[in-house]
């Protein structure tokens, strides 16, 4: 287990920089989901939230720019009722000047680039 | 959303770090041979034992982002938290048998902390609940199925998700349509965990079906592969016209994050609908978000209803009248949000709209509810809130399941446990409905449950549509304060609560454990 955090953590570390960015956000939507691609968000996503099994769609940032992360897998924790469940996760695609994607943590402000991942402006 | 926040972080660490009680001495010293020595009836505080595993962890715990702070220790020691956590947090502690810890494996040895009429019991792997899953998403075909268990099964379709392989143009499942076959095989010769490998498979599995539709009578064949699918948990939202103004509608079947946009688009829709009435179907929702129900409760009791009022409040084992056993913060109630609180994509704190309905015949404001043996927990809630804000809620559709308990999931050694610690009360102090809410035909039944008809579902309509025999039964009680004819009797409804009878009923399929009310401690 510790090994696979590192090795997540690791990846996001390589794989992108964590920045701090000062100008408004341009929210932007992937055009080029891949499983290549797929994999590349998750292991962001991954390191994002501390190493845990992470499940998302295959639509995920192609529709809204807007990542929402629950804790438990929907799949099966579905119907779960809980009053007071910690708020999910908030995962934001983001586009620079030059057409950079981005992800940004919303909480931590945290981004991470996106190096297989083509994106557009979200209208 | 960030004070809810702030009121849970290191509530973990509380725990870990907290004596919290519980046995009825707590003088033993570690070293001493007793110890680990069961006596009936005395028990050390759960902090004695927790995080000593037969096989402790390493790395970082997903949740505090902290080592994890396992230490060697003894299957009997495993059992002894479980032991000391149930004797001091759980609701019906006083209903255990006290038995030796060192007797039992963990597993068997949790099974035995519960009292006999506790259905709300269960574990899981600990990686599997701190698992993330994105908002609204799970494996499937995108068909929501009825289950109908008597001398013979019977499945049937009861909705389906837009854009899924269940509403793909080649496949076109509707309401109503019954699978007659899967992989060729008839129903009836599928074995239990065929069928749950078919019906709720993994992503990427392809399965056949032979289906009869329901509009037609025809047989069709049919092949589906699952993927994930995207939640649209408000569906069919609606006016519909009458002589006396119009009825707002909309189905509402998940309280995922996602439904707080879902919920506040389609209340500000029917809100400038100028809608007078409303029926809110949650026949098939099982719960889920606690604040999404304080929500909408309060979207539906507007503002002037809930001022000074409280949403919920929690009543914990006579142990802890006036604190939380987990938290250690005062038990206070819930007060309602009358704002959004960062769930969904909305903007914090967007003021809630809300909406302006009719008085029923008690004087007070007007709401119709659709309900169904799968209504569970936090739609409960939703219903018990507003008959403690004297809203007048009128219960269209057949008894709910019946879930006002709730846990703070309990991780030791890698399995988290869940266990009953609380129920949830109202704002008259009303929270037993174990048996879950029936509507009552009579105002000198039962006051803490609702007015309202017994009505079956309705497979021949679509949800939303005006025939649903349940939809029929709201507009018709709107117009007469009566039930239609078509009621099932009270009779009937004496043998749906036996417990051989229920599975006459038709279900929505999940396994039990999948409605309960759980507070998710934050780091």
């Amino acid at each position: 287990m510790k090994s696979i955090v590192i090795n997540v953590i690791t990846i996001g570390l390589l794989s992108g920089c964590f920045l701090l960015r000062d100008k408004p956000d341009t929210y932007a939507l992937l055009t080029n989901m891949t499983p290549e691609v797929k994999l590349e968000i998750e292991q962001i996503i991954r390191a994002a939230s501390g190493g845990q099994k992470i499940i998302i769609s295959e639509t995920a940032f192609t529709m809204d720019s807007l990542l929402i992360m629950e804790r438990n897998s929907l799949s099966k924790m579905k119907h779960t009722n809980d009053r007071t469940k910690k708020s999910p996760n908030h995962y934001r695609l983001i586009i620079s000047d030059n057409g950079q994607c981005f992800i940004s943590d919303e909480s931590t402000k945290l981004q991470w680039f996106l190096f297989k991942s083509h994106c557009k402006i979200e209208l | 959303m960030t004070a809810l926040t702030n009121i849970y972080k290191g509530i973990l660490l509380t725990l870990i770090l907290s004596n919290c009680g519980g046995g009825s001495d707590t003088t033993i010293p570690v070293n001493s041979p007793l110890f680990n020595q069961w006596q009936k009836g005395t028990f050390l505080p759960e902090s004695n034992f927790i995080n000593k595993c037969v096989i402790p962890r390493n790395g970082k715990n997903p949740v505090t982002n902290s080592n994890f702070l396992d230490t060697q220790g003894e299957r009997t020691d495993e059992n002894n938290f479980l032991r000391s956590f149930s004797n001091n947090t759980y609701l019906w502690y006083d209903e255990i048998n006290d038995q030796d810890p060192g007797n039992f494996g963990t597993q068997e040895y949790f099974n035995l902390l519960k009292a006999p009429h506790d259905r709300f019991h269960f574990t899981m792997d600990s990686d599997e609940w701190y698992q993330l899953s994105q908002s609204g998403i799970s494996a499937g075909y995108g068909a929501e199925w009825l289950i109908k268990s008597a001398a013979t099964t019977q499945i049937f379709v009861a909705f389906t998700e837009p854009k899924s392989p269940a509403t793909s143009s080649s496949v076109n499942l509707q309401r109503g349509d019954e699978i007659i076959k899967i992989d060729d095989i008839n129903l009836n010769e599928l074995s239990s965990n065929q069928l749950n490998t078919a019906l709720y498979p993994n992503i990427n599995q392809t399965h056949t079906f032979v289906i009869k539709k329901k509009s037609t009578g025809d047989i069709k064949t049919i092949v589906m592969t699952s993927t994930n699918i995207t939640k649209t948990p408000i569906q069919k939202v609606k006016t519909i016209a009458t002589d006396t103004g119009k009825v707002g509608y909309f189905l509402f079947n998940d309280h995922i994050a996602t439904a707080e946009k879902g919920l506040f688009d389609a209340i500000t829709y029917l809100k400038s609908a100028e809608i007078n009435d409303l029926i809110l179907d949650l026949r098939y929702n099982g719960g889920g978000y606690l604040a999404i129900a304080n929500q909408l409760s309060y979207m539906i009791a507007g503002p002037t209803a809930a001022a000074g009022k409280i949403f919920e409040r929690m009543q914990f084992n006579d142990k802890h009248p006036a604190t939380n056993p987990i938290t250690g913060a005062a038990i206070n109630g819930i007060p309602f949000y009358s704002t959004t609180i960062g769930l969904s994509s909305m903007i914090n704190n967007t003021p809630l709209p809300s909406l302006k309905l009719n008085n029923g015949i008690s004087g007070n404001n007007r709401v119709f509810i659709i309900t169904g043996n799968d209504t569970c927990s936090a739609s409960e809630s939703i219903i018990n809130t507003l008959i403690g804000l004297n809203i007048e809620v009128i219960q269209i559709g057949s008894k709910t399941c019946g879930k006002p308990y709730g846990f703070y999931p309990a991780d030791n050694c890698g399995t988290t446990y869940f266990t009953v610690q609380f129920k949830g009360i109202n704002n008259k102090g009303f929270g037993d409905y174990a048996d879950g809410f029936t509507p009552r035909t009579t105002a000198n039944e039962n006051a803490n449950m609702a007015m309202g008809c017994l009505i079956d579902d309705d497979l021949e309509y679509e949800l939303g549509d005006e025939n649903e025999k349940r939809i029929a039964a709201a507009l018709y009680y709107r117009n007469s304060n009566n039930c239609p004819s078509v009621v099932i009797s009270r009779s009937n409804l004496m043998q749906i609560q036996s417990t051989d009878s229920i599975k006459s009923e038709m279900r929505i399929m999940k396994p039990f454990w999948l409605n309960n009310k759980i507070i998710q401690r934050e780091n």
